[in-house]
C-alpha cells in the first residue's frame, strides 16, 4: 500500500500545472468576453495530449490510465479550465468503449469538443430520455455527453431538435436549454457492463478536488494579507479555523480521490464504494470551500471580480451532472451494504 | 405576557390587509438601477398616500406615531401580500431615518424625514471602505473643516444603490490628529454634490446596481449636515448600526416564513430527477420541517425583541442574535431552494440570482463573525477576542 504519487505522477502534475498557470490561469475567468475556450486555447490543450492520454498506445494514446487523467483533471479544476476539457476526456473514454474509432480519434485529437449534458429526468434502462436537457459549455461543442447510474450517452449536438442558449449560471460558460433528443443518433452504453461510470465519478471528483484546493489556497493567502484591526484577519480564529477546515476537506477529498482512482485502474472490489464516495466527498469539499472562501473574502467575496464564486458555480455544475451527487450518495449506501 | 392584539391593533391588521390586497403592485420589479428607483419610490409613495408609511415614526414628520407592534404587523401582512422589498428605500426607512429621529436636529429631521416617507429621496450608506470593513474605526475618508463647510476626500465601497441615491450616511474623519473611534463625524452627504463619483461593482450574480464604490474629490458639504457632534460620529454610527442589525431586517424576518411555506409547497408538488416529489426525499422533508420550526422561533424572537425595543430608545447588542439567526435560516432556505431547482440551477434565472445574492447575508450589515464577537462580548461579557 502506497498512496504517494510516483515521480512520473509528479512530472505530469508539474507540467500540467505549469502549462495551465501560464496559458489558462483561473484569473482570466472574470475578464472573459467570449465564453469557454478559443480555437487556439483548445488546440493547446489537445497538443498536451490530455484528451488521448487515457487511451492504449495502440489506439494512439499515451497508455496512461485513470490515475494520471485524474491528476490532470485536478489541475483543470484548480485553474477553472472550462468543463469541455474534462467532458472531452470522458467522451474519449466513452467513444472508445462504444467502439467508435473515428469519434474516439476526433475527440482525442481535439478535432471535436464535448459539452456536458444534464437531463431533467434520469435515463431509463433503455437509454436517455428524449426530453428536457440543460447543456453546459456548449460554445463550439460538437457532441454532448451525459451519464447517470444506468448508463452513459454521447450525442452530436445536432441530435437535439431544439437548442436555445440561455442565461448561464456561470457567465464564463455558455449554457443551452435543449429538447427533442433524437435517440437514434445518441450512442448509449449501459452500466455496469461499460464501467464508464467509475471513470466519470473519478474525473469529475478530480476537477472538484482541484477547485476545493484552489479555494483553500485563495483563502489562506487572503487571510494572511488582508488586515483589519491592524492585524491579518487570519489571526482571528473565526477565519483561521474555517481555513483549517478547508484544508481538512481537501485532504479527505484528495485522499479519497487517489484511492478511488487506483481502485478504478486496478478493478479493485472496493471500486464502486470509492468512486461514488470520491465524488460525494469532493463535491462537498469544493462547494463548502468555495462558500467559506466567499465568506473569508468579506465584501470582495461577493463580487464578480474575485474568484470564489466561480469555484462555487463550478462545484454546482459538477455536482449536478452525472445524475447528481445525490445519486452517487445512494450508490455509496448500496456499495457499502455489498462490501 | 400575552399574544392578544388590542382592539386597535386588530383593526389595524384588518384595514391593512384590505388595503394591501388593493394596492400592492403586481408588475415584476425592473432590474436596471433607474427602473429600480422609479419602482421602489412609486411603491413608497403609494404607501404614504394611503397613510401606511412610517408606522412607528413620529407624526410630526409624516409618520403614523404607532407602536412597534403595529410596525411588525405591517411587515407581516406585507410579506403575506407579496409586497415588494424596500430595496433602494431600505437605508432611508430602516436605519437612516431612525438614526435621524434619535440624533438629528429639528431642521435636519423636518427636512429629510418626510421626504423619505414620501418616496422622494433615496439614501445610501457610506460606512465601509476598501481598507475598513469589519474594522469600521479604521476608516480613512476625511474632511477638512473650511469655515462653515466640510471638504471631503477619500472613497467608500459596497455602497448599495449609490448610483440612484440622493443622500448618504457618510462616516468620515474630521479630526486629522485622531485615531480609531475619536474624531469621526456622521455627515449627510448630498450625492449630487460636485466631486462625488460612483463606480458600480458587479456582484457574483451579475447585478451591477447593488454594490458601488464612491469617490470623493474635494466634495464641499455644509457643516450643518453633520448629525450629532462634530467628532462625535462614532456614537451616531453605533446608533445607525443598532438599527441596521436590530430592526432593519424585521421585514425580512417576517418574509422568511412565507418563503419556507412556499418551499414546502414546491417540495410537495415539484418532482425530482426520479420523477417523485422532492418531499418524498427524507432529507429534504426533515430539513424543511426543522427550518419551518426555526422560522417560527425567529418570529417569536422578533416579537420578544419588539417588546424590548418598545422599552428603550434604540436596539441593543442583542439585535445581533436576530441577524445571525436570520442569516442562518435564509442560507438554509437558499440551499433547499437550490435542491428543488434541480438542473435549472445551471441557469441564471431570477431565482438563481436571488440564490447567489443570499451568500451576502452573512457579510452585508456586518459579517457573521463580527456579530458573533458582539454577542460574545456585549451580550455574554466574554473577554474581547481581538
Ligand atoms: C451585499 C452587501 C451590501 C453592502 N452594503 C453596504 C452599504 O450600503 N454601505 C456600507 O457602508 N457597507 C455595505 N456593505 C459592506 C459590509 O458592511 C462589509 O462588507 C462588512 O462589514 C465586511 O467588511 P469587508 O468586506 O471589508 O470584510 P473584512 O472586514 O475584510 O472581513 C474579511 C473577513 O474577515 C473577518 N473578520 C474581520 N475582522 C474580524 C474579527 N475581528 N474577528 C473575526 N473575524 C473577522 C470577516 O468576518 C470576514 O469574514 C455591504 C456588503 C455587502 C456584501
Amino acid at each position: 500500500m502506497d498512496l504517494h504519487p510516483t515521480p512520473e505522477h509528479d512530472e505530469i502534475v508539474e507540467s500540467a500545472a505549469a502549462y495551465l498557470a501560464s496559458e489558462l490561469p483561473a484569473a482570466r475567468a472574470p475578464k472573459l468576453t467570449e465564453p469557454s475556450l478559443t480555437g487556439g486555447e483548445w488546440a493547446g490543450l489537445a497538443a498536451m495530449g490530455w484528451f488521448s492520454m487515457g487511451l492504449p498506445e495502440a489506439d494512439g494514446g499515451l497508455g496512461l490510465g485513470v490515475v494520471e487523467s485524474a491528476l490532470v483533471a485536478r489541475e483543470f479544476g484548480r485553474q477553472l479550465v472550462p468543463p469541455q476539457a474534462v467532458a472531452t476526456m470522458l467522451a474519449v473514454q466513452l467513444a472508445w468503449r462504444l467502439g467508435d474509432r473515428e469519434l474516439t480519434e476526433a475527440l482525442a485529437a481535439g478535432a471535436q469538443r464535448a459539452a456536458l449534458a444534464a437531463p431533467v429526468r434520469e435515463a431509463g434502462p433503455a437509454g436517455p430520455s428524449a426530453h428536457g436537457y440543460r447543456l453546459v459549455d456548449t460554445h463550439r461543442a460538437d457532441v454532448a455527453i451525459g451519464w447517470s447510474h444506468g448508463g452513459a450517452f454521447l450525442a452530436p449536438m445536432d441530435a437535439f431538435a431544439s437548442r436555445v442558449v440561455a442565461p448561464s449560471l456561470d457567465a464564463a460558460l455558455e449554457v443551452c436549454v435543449a429538447d427533442g433528443l433524437d435517440r437514434a443518433q445518441a450512442r448509449w452504453s449501459a452500466e455496469p457492463a461499460s464501467s464508464f461510470l467509475p471513470q466519470a465519478q473519478v474525473l469529475t471528483a478530480a476537477v472538484l478536488v482541484g477547485g476545493a484546493e484552489a479555494c483553500r489556497d485563495l483563502s489562506a493567502e487572503y487571510a494572511k494579507t488582508r488586515h483589519q484591526f491592524s492585524r491579518p484577519i487570519g489571526s482571528f480564529q473565526a477565519i483561521a479555523h474555517p481555513c483549517a477546515d478547508m484544508a481538512v476537506a481537501c485532504e479527505a477529498a484528495l485522499s479519497c480521490l487517489l484511492y478511488a482512482a487506483v481502485c478504478v485502474r486496478d478493478g479493485a472490489p472496493e471500486r464502486d464504494l470509492y468512486s461514488a464516495s470520491a465524488r460525494s466527498v469532493a463535491y462537498h469539499a469544493a462547494y463548502g470551500n468555495a462558500a467559506a472562501s466567499m465568506q473569508v473574502h468579506g465584501g470582495y467575496g461577493q463580487t464578480y471580480e474575485y474568484l470564489p464564486h466561480f469555484y462555487l458555480k463550478r462545484a454546482m455544475i459538477y455536482g449536478l451532472v452525472g445524475g447528481g451527487v445525490e445519486a452517487d450518495e445512494a450508490a455509496v449506501l448500496q456499495a457499502a451494504s455489498l462490501t | 405576557m400575552h399574544l392578544d392584539l388590542t382592539p386597535q391593533e386588530r383593526l389595524f391588521r384588518e384595514e391593512l390587509r384590505d388595503w394591501l390586497a388593493a394596492h400592492v403592485p403586481r408588475e415584476t420589479p425592473p432590474k436596471d438601477r433607474f427602473g429600480i428607483r422609479a419602482f421602489d419610490m412609486a411603491w413608497q409613495r403609494i404607501q404614504y398616500d394611503g397613510g401606511w408609511a412610517g408606522i412607528a415614526w413620529p407624526k410630526e414628520y409624516g409618520g403614523r406615531g404607532l407602536s412597534l407592534v403595529e410596525q411588525v404587523i405591517w411587515y407581516e401582512e406585507a410579506a403575506r401580500a407579496d409586497a415588494p422589498d424596500a430595496r433602494c428605500a431600505f437605508v432611508g426607512l430602516y436605519h437612516g431615518g431612525p438614526t435621524l429621529i434619535v440624533n438629528a436636529t429639528e431642521e435636519q429631521k423636518a427636512f429629510h424625514l418626510p421626504k423619505i416617507l414620501k418616496g422622494e429621496t433615496v439614501w445610501c450608506q457610506g460606512f465601509s471602505e476598501p481598507g475598513a470593513g469589519s474594522d469600521l474605526a479604521g476608516l480613512s475618508t476625511r474632511a477638512e473643516i473650511d469655515g462653515d463647510e466640510l471638504v471631503v476626500t477619500g472613497s467608500k465601497i459596497w455602497t448599495s444603490y449609490a448610483q440612484v441615491a440622493d443622500y448618504q450616511e457618510l462616516l468620515l474623519r474630521t479630526d486629522p490628529q485622531s485615531r480609531r473611534h475619536g474624531g469621526l463625524s456622521w455627515v449627510i452627504c448630498d450625492m449630487r454634490a460636485p466631486g462625488v463619483s460612483v463606480r458600480p461593482v458587479p456582484m457574483s450574480n451579475g447585478w451591477d446596481s447593488h454594490l458601488n464604490q464612491v469617490f470623493y474629490d474635494e466634495v464641499r458639504l455644509p457643516l450643518a449636515n453633520v448629525v450629532g457632534e462634530v467628532g462625535g460620529g462614532w456614537k451616531v454610527a453605533m446608533s445607525t448600526l443598532s438599527f441596521e442589525r436590530g430592526t432593519a431586517f424585521t421585514a425580512r424576518q417576517m418574509q422568511i416564513a412565507k418563503w419556507v411555506d412556499d418551499l414546502i409547497e414546491r417540495a410537495r408538488t415539484r418532482t425530482g430527477p426520479d420523477g417523485r416529489p422532492a418531499f418524498g426525499d427524507d432529507e429534504i422533508g426533515r430539513r424543511l420541517a426543522r427550518l419551518r420550526a426555526e422560522t417560527a422561533a425567529l418570529r417569536a424572537m422578533t416579537f420578544a425583541a419588539v417588546a424590548r425595543n418598545e422599552r428603550r430608545q434604540q436596539p441593543g447588542p442583542d439585535g445581533s442574535m436576530l441577524k445571525i439567526h436570520l442569516a442562518r435560516l435564509s442560507k438554509e432556505a437558499n440551499q433547499i431552494a437550490r435542491r428543488l431547482m434541480g438542473v435549472d440551477a445551471l441557469l441564471m434565472t431570477d431565482e438563481m440570482e436571488e440564490h447567489l445574492y443570499g451568500f451576502a447575508a452573512t457579510v452585508g450589515g456586518g459579517t457573521d463573525e463580527i456579530q458573533h464577537n458582539i454577542v460574545a462580548e456585549r451580550v455574554l461579557g466574554l473577554p474581547k477576542s481581538y
